[in-house]
């Protein structure tokens, strides 16, 4: 038994990263989900608005001593006016250019951060960021229930929306816009709106990453973070609210934390191969996915089971 | 804008349209210098294919833009015009259209459908994702009592034919309770007995003081349901009558009926 315990959790700081990356990952599926599979809305830079939360955590922790909760805030805000910026500029694009435009704010973002070096730090990096309480050893695993509990309130909060007007408001602008107006539905704003919460949403997870990792790097908020959110939520079901965290499960759950840990891979191979291999895996996979079963694994929504339900909302 | 002097007797809303074109391409699709349309409860658009009659319908609807003209809504007491709004804004305004092409939500059931419709703005926010109880309960009645007039093969689930399609759009715009319907061809698509009932519906919405423009290719209905017909041709509006004047006149029996018709 002991020695089952040991081979599980015998490298308590690898498995508690690994689920934490997990965690990030699910909470931003769930985030895109309401973007692109409630919404239609396409957005292929969720690294950027994750990572401008994540830097304006960053910048304000260590350049201005300032507290967790406001530094919070303000990642919170910046993903947010991010978002509605963006979901200004696309509301009136179609799903190519919506695709065009969110992979240029991440790269946008990006570019900023790197080439800027005052506040950045560019290429060397910003740092460091703590923890905002210290209860010694269990302080990480206290970080990864807080993850735990944040995710559970994004995953409550989407499966709400699905059981509300806002969520059929939501699913109308997605399916179609022409429709949805001539019903009195004001299609920009709701777009705009949409992309304002979930960005501001990814901006906070942002926040929330910074004392995992301590210190920034502009290469944290490369295309491979939204790679993975959006194989995750494509394999899972873009669709269903549950869909991020199937996908996630499988997908990071499988190659950072099950191979990473369980399998005697040599440690060249986890540095340097691994990640590479990965994310050609997450590439086919989403071509295969896309190819043979659409709509993932948990399929389209059962709106019908909601109206069922209808008598007892 | 000014105080509106020219709505309909008895309250009813108007649609006053001024030097309203639209062209695609080198073709003029309409050309009308001016028409009031809604002055009379029902009021019937005819003409042969081409003619612009939908066109004229999507561009007071605004779903397509006009290249000139103006297009204002005077309900009685004020004047608003139409051709600066947005498409949702008209149809708050209380003018709504229903789709001559079947129009619908992919993933929304029939219920989801009707629920949309009448939800109002402060319904819809982010934060109100309790807010479901409220809309059923508000208008639960109401949609149970369209969904009983009309029969969907499957009411607690999706709509499935052409036809109840083309209802589910006529049953969504009649819950905006809308002033101004205008409707593209009601009922394509739908069986005589179908057909019958729509019409009696829109009677008794038109007793209760909404105003009906209808585009419509089975002609028993406009001769047997409009007050007043226009006959439109080439863009532009040549002849309004009562629909007996306009059955006979020949030059619709000439441009669109034929002489066997009359």
């Amino acid at each position: 038994m002991s020695a089952v315990w040991d081979y599980l959790f015998g490298s308590p700081a690898f498995l508690i990263f690994g689920t934490y990356t997990l965690m990030m990952i699910v909470g931003l599926g769930i985030l895109l989900h309401l973007q692109l599979g409630v919404t239609g809305i396409g957005n292929f830079g969720v690294a950027g608005f994750w990572g401008a939360g994540l830097y304006t955590f960053g910048i304000l922790q260590v350049h201005y001593d300032v507290g967790f909760w406001l530094a919070l805030l303000a990642a919170t805000a910046a993903g947010g006016v991010l978002g509605a910026i963006a979901g200004w500029v696309i509301a009136d694009l179609d799903d190519d250019g919506v695709l065009a435009a969110t992979l240029a704010v991440a790269t946008i973002v990006f570019l900023a951060i790197e080439s800027e070096k005052d506040f950045t730090g560019g290429r060397v990096g910003l740092g460091t960021i703590d923890f905002p309480f210290d209860i010694g050893e269990r302080t990480d695993l206290a970080w990864l229930a807080i993850l735990f509990g944040v995710t559970g309130l994004l995953l409550w909060y989407a499966r709400r929306v699905h059981r509300s007007p806002y969520g059929r408001l939501l699913i109308a602008t997605g399916t179609n816009e022409p429709l949805a107006r001539s019903l009195r539905k004001p299609v920009k704003r709701t777009k705009v709106g949409i992309m304002a919460l979930t960005s501001a949403g990814m901006g906070a997870l942002g926040g929330l990453y910074g004392p995992i990792v301590h210190f920034l790097f502009p290469t944290q908020l490369t295309v491979a973070i939204t790679v993975s959110v959006i194989t995750a939520l494509v394999l899972g079901g873009q669709q269903r609210p549950w869909g991020a965290f199937i996908g996630a499960v499988l997908t990071v759950g499988l190659f950072d934390i099950a191979i990473k840990l369980y399998v005697p891979l040599p440690r060249e191979v986890l540095e340097h191969a691994f990640p590479v291999t990965k994310q050609i895996i997450f590439g086919a996979l989403l071509i295969f996915v896309l190819l043979f079963r659409p709509l993932g694994i948990l399929g389209r929504m059962r709106r019908e089971r909601h109206v069922k339900g209808l008598s007892r909302v | 804008m000014s105080e509106g002097n020219g709505s309909a007797p008895g309250g009813r809303a108007t649609i006053r349209i001024s030097g309203l074109t639209k062209s695609f391409g080198d073709q003029t699709v309409v050309d009308i210098d001016e028409l009031v349309l809604g002055a009379k409860p029902v009021e019937g658009l005819i003409g042969p294919n081409g003619a612009g009659k939908t066109t004229l319908m999507r561009l007071i609807m605004r779903s397509t833009r006009a290249d000139t003209g103006t297009v204002v809504l005077d309900d009685g007491s004020s004047e608003v015009a139409l051709s600066k709004l947005a498409p949702h804004r008209i149809a708050s305004l209380g003018v709504v259209k229903t789709n001559q092409v079947t129009q619908d939500f992919a993933g929304l059931t029939i219920w989801d459908s009707l629920l949309l419709a009448v939800a109002q703005r402060h319904d819809e926010r982010p934060h109100r994702i309790y807010r479901e109880r409220h809309v059923v309960e508000a208008y639960g009645e109401e949609i149970q009592g369209y969904l009983d007039t009309f029969e969907f093969s499957e009411p607690g689930g999706f709509a499935h034919s052409a036809g109840e399609k083309k209802l589910l759009d006529l049953i969504r715009c009649l819950l905006l309770e809308p002033k101004i319907l205008l409707l593209d061809e009601p009922t394509a698509g739908l069986s005589e007995e179908v057909t019958t009932q729509v019409i009696e519906m829109l009677r008794t919405k038109v007793a209760e003081g909404m105003s009906v423009i209808i585009v419509e290719h089975d002609l028993d209905v406009i001769w047997g349901f409009s007050d007043v017909v226009h006959f439109m041709a080439e863009g532009d509006v040549i002849l309004e009558g009562d629909p007996d004047y306009i059955r006979a006149h020949s030059t619709v029996v000439e441009k669109y009926l034929g002489s066997g018709h009359v």
